[in-house]
């Protein structure tokens, strides 16, 4: 399995393809709270899969960890 | 000719995929050397020693074969085969059958031994062709009929074959002792960090490679990363030389003002230079109370021709530095600019600078 981040010149085309589309930081307002969790949209290319699929995460969620986005929040 | 007791542990003999014969092997041979310093490593699983000294030590050859049996199996070595014979080649031979050849009978040992022992393939099919099918037989034939028809090495072969030469050219195996010092490697450290937290073989193995270049090219080349306690990103972390001991200081203990996790995913170690500004353009400073004199909207790094739009952020907190550094006093910021990045500045004497990214 080739896992490719960039598209950097690579002999072999990535299985899997990930990209973060989009990252935005959270925590933070008009000079109160802190910078505490980053919401990524995820977006995932698969060889031989023709739609990209895309996911949003937290990456860091609070908790430090990597978490999926549930609704409501 | 001299009487070779030779040793042989089969199980050693073939190397295997992760060459634990070989450091196996190397502990045979220290076992044996406590006991008959001059024992030579001839090949893979076969050690030889002179026997006469030991024998006259220990009370007869087969006292030493006991006692270097015994040692050997005890240690896990085993199976241990041994034999006596004058010269090393008949010795080696004695062996694998475990045989202690009385002493002026070795031509007569060697004459029953099949052509094969010579470890020479065209010279066993001739032979076998030519009804030469033991040691014996071959060693009958007149030397210069022997250089003759198989030259030289044959000449060798049929001087080995009749007793007169002890030793059989291709017997040893001459990387041996290259590689059996190679083994020899540093003791490990007393306090040996695991490498990624593991203590499994894999990280021993990589800790013994570390110290091995640390040797070669001094205690700095090989570092290694620790965390420790700082009031600024940059301060956390630190590289230091692999295997040197853990500070005094724990990481866990509370240290005020130090920033709250996440940590910045990149730390400059020179800190860019950055003007904040308001809505108007104007610079954003921090006032004596250590307010922010206006709202930030723009931050301009040095060095970078975009100017970042400013969408949030918190702070500033003041730092409450060591009084003995007179230092000025710091404060520091989080900014998130419109595309989604954080970052930490910091500002001091007026000036901010960009201390990280939080990407």
């Amino acid at each position: 399995m080739v896992l490719g981040a960039s598209r950097a010149a690579w002999p072999l085309p990535p299985d899997l393809e990930l990209e973060i589309e989009r990252a935005r930081w959270e925590g933070a307002g008009e000079g109160e709270g802190r910078l505490a969790r980053r919401l990524v949209e995820v977006r995932i290319e698969a060889r031989g899969v023709p739609t990209a699929r895309r996911a949003r995460l937290w990456l860091p969620s609070e908790q430090g960890d990597v978490a999926a986005l549930t609704k409501g929040t | 000719m001299e009487r070779v007791l030779a040793l042989w542990l089969p199980r050693l003999s073939a190397e295997g995929p992760r060459g634990e014969e070989l450091r196996e092997f190397a502990t045979a041979l220290e076992i044996v050397a406590v006991h008959c310093p001059f024992v030579e490593p001839i090949r893979l699983g076969v050690l030889a020693l002179p026997a006469r000294a030991p024998s006259r030590f220990y009370g007869g050859e087969h006292a030493v074969i006991d006692l270097l049996v015994t040692e050997l199996s005890d240690r896990g070595l085993g199976p241990v085969r041994a034999g006596v014979a004058e010269g090393l080649f008949a010795a080696v031979l004695a062996a694998r059958t475990e045989l202690v050849v009385p002493e002026g009978r070795t031509s007569d040992f060697l004459a029953a031994q099949p052509l094969s022992v010579l470890r020479r393939a065209e010279l066993a099919s001739l032979g076998q062709r030519l009804g030469l099918h033991t040691l014996g037989r071959f060693a009958e034939l007149d030397e210069a009929r022997v250089l003759e028809r198989f030259g030289n090495d044959g000449v060798h072969c049929h001087r080995v074959a009749r007793g007169v030469e002890p030793e059989l050219v291709g017997l040893r195996d001459p990387e041996l002792s290259r590689r059996l010092a190679l083994l020899e490697e540093p003791p490990p450290p007393p306090v040996q960090p695991g490498f990624f937290g593991g203590s499994s073989l894999a990280a021993e193995r990589a800790a013994r490679a570390a110290i091995r270049l640390q040797q070669r090219l001094g205690s700095s080349s090989v570092a290694v990363a620790r965390s420790r306690n700082g009031h600024d990103p940059a301060e956390r972390a630190e590289l230091v030389p692999f295997g040197a001991p853990e500070g005094p200081y724990s990481t866990t203990a509370p240290w005020p003002g130090a920033l709250c996790a996440p940590s910045p995913v990149a730390v400059l170690s020179r800190p860019l230079e950055c003007r904040l500004t308001d809505a108007l353009g104007c610079p954003v400073v921090v006032t004596t109370q250590g307010l922010l004199s206006a709202r930030p909207a723009r931050c301009t790094i040095e060095g970078e021709p975009h100017t970042l739009a400013v969408i949030a952020w918190a702070g500033p907190w003041p730092l409450a530095t060591r009084w003995w550094e007179r230092r000025a006093p710091r404060v520091r910021l989080q900014v998130v600019t419109d595309e989604g990045v954080g970052l930490l500045l910091c500002a001091e004497r007026g000036v901010w600078r960009l201390l990280g990214r939080y990407d």
